[in-house]
């Protein structure tokens, strides 16, 4: 039937926006772009002149534990991102250097000591972890891959740049 | 009068049709209202301008004829209701559309709700008072508890809200009915808590497994308000007892935000939004009338 009435098209029109903006919610999913729990980024540099970026060369890194689990492996990169352990306030790694080859592999260690705190970032993503009270421990030479390690910041929350690896 | 909330619904279901148009054309000129002992003679100009509509809507049917005490006789038409003559007359006794008081009453579908959602339980007390021809003052208490789960949290919500504020009746009566259209405005405010029960870590590297922690973190005396727009249609099913099915609009104004968390629900305002401040709810409230002046 067609609708003259005039106040009940307005009835329908605001029902209608009314179940319009019931079924509008779009905190459904965790958007890929939110940031959650960070990972720990670290920039490669040249140990000579310790500014240029110095790309890595068959690297792989696994996590020091019975499986030796593979986290990361890139054959040239500038920068790497390494999960950091939301149980436990240690993460320990190995950096290997020309990882494939069998003779001249390089393992170095890198252990990272933190403190650990979970915040809220919304509906659908809940928590994510932060790290403050970063420190690290590890075992290179000056006969190793790696020459030095720069911490740069105490806290691990977001995607900026947190170490430096001279090699 | 149960007759009449059948014709008020038939006329809502066919989407406000001719016989709402016909309404509306009443509406211009209303009957005049009247009181209890009101004299035959007011009654009679009643009549009269119910038949004065005659020339301005397009009729159908002929509906009863009255002779009347002065000998005249007048004519009551209604479009397509010719099936429903019998009982149709033009309402003789006035004096429920000048009848003020009190409605009070519950809200039906939040009991269902409890009886049936192992997750919710929860009541509404709503009561409202005739104020003015067509304005009524309102008010609705209510407690919620709810359990709330997302995909990745578990939270508990526990609280109480009060809602005041007004309605208009929107809706033109004919003479003796008592139905509405209301629309209204509300301000809300509730008390409550809010226990983090469950949730894991958020990882996009699956190298370390996260478990998910249950550290059952309370956080007490949270309050939060907001403005709300209702639109109720209410009908009168027996005599002063009335159905009422509302929808409502609401805009959270202020929230206390729990520490290193957030009101996922809030009592009365029902789930809240990340990226809006806007939330909707229903109630499905039957309500008694207790009139104080007729």
């Amino acid at each position: 039937m067609p609708i003259k009435h005039k106040s009940m098209k307005r009835w329908l029109g605001l029902s209608f926006i009314f179940f319009a903006l019931w079924s509008c919610s779009k905190d459904d999913l965790c958007s890929g772009e939110t940031p959650t729990t960070p990972l720990l980024t670290i920039e490669l540099l040249d140990y000579t002149d310790r500014i240029t970026p110095k790309s890595t060369n068959d690297l792989a890194v696994r996590v020091r534990n019975a499986d030796s689990t593979v986290v990361y492996t890139s054959l040239s990169d500038v920068t790497i991102s390494l999960p950091l352990d939301t149980e436990s306030d240690q993460s320990l790694f190995y950096l290997i250097d020309q990882a494939s080859s069998a003779e001249s592999l390089d393992v170095v260690q890198l252990d990272l000591f933190y403190r650990r705190q979970d915040q809220y970032v919304n509906r659908a993503c809940a928590f994510k972890t932060i790290y403050n009270n970063m420190a690290f421990e590890s075992d290179y030479t000056p006969l190793s891959w790696i020459r030095d390690i720069e911490l740069l910041t105490p806290t691990v929350e977001d995607a900026s740049v947190h170490m430096y690896i001279y090699h | 009068m149960r007759l009449y909330t059948c014709i008020f619904i038939i006329s809502l279901l066919s989407g406000g049709s001719a016989f709402s148009q016909e309404l509306e054309e009443n509406s211009g000129q209303k009957p005049p209202q009247s009181t209890d002992n009101e004299p035959p003679q007011q009654l009679l100009e009643n009549q009269q301008s119910f038949e004065s509509q005659e020339s301005e809507a397009v009729y159908e049917g002929i509906l009863p004829k009255e002779r009347l005490e002065n000998g005249s006789e007048q004519t009551i038409l209604v479009q397509g209701l010719d099936s429903l003559t019998q009982g149709l007359k033009p309402a003789v006794n006035s004096t429920k559309l000048t009848a003020y008081g009190l409605r009070i009453g519950g809200d039906l579908s939040k009991l269902l709700r409890t009886a049936f959602d192992q997750n919710y339980s929860g009541f509404e007390l709503v009561g409202d008072l005739r104020f003015s021809k067509r304005f009524y003052a309102a008010v609705e208490l209510g407690y919620e508890e709810r359990f709330w789960s997302e995909q990745n949290l578990e939270a508990q919500i526990n609280g109480s809200y009060i809602k005041l504020g007004a309605d208009f009746n929107a809706y033109r009566n004919w003479t003796g009915m008592n139905n509405g259209i209301t629309t209204g405005l509300r301000y809300g405010l509730s008390n409550f808590s809010n226990t983090l029960l469950r949730y894991p870590v958020y990882t996009t590297n699956p190298t370390y497994s996260s478990s998910i922690r249950e550290d059952n973190v309370e956080y007490t005396g949270l309050t939060a308000g907001w403005v709300e727009f209702i639109l109720a249609v209410k009908t009168e099913l027996w005599s002063n007892f009335f159905l009422s099915l509302n929808v409502q609009l609401k805009h959270l104004i202020h929230e206390d935000t729990p520490g290193n968390f957030a009101n996922l629900v809030i009592p009365g305002f029902n789930k809240t939004n990340d990226f809006s401040a806007f939330g909707v709810g229903y109630g499905y409230t039957l309500t008694y009338f207790i009139p104080v002046i007729k």
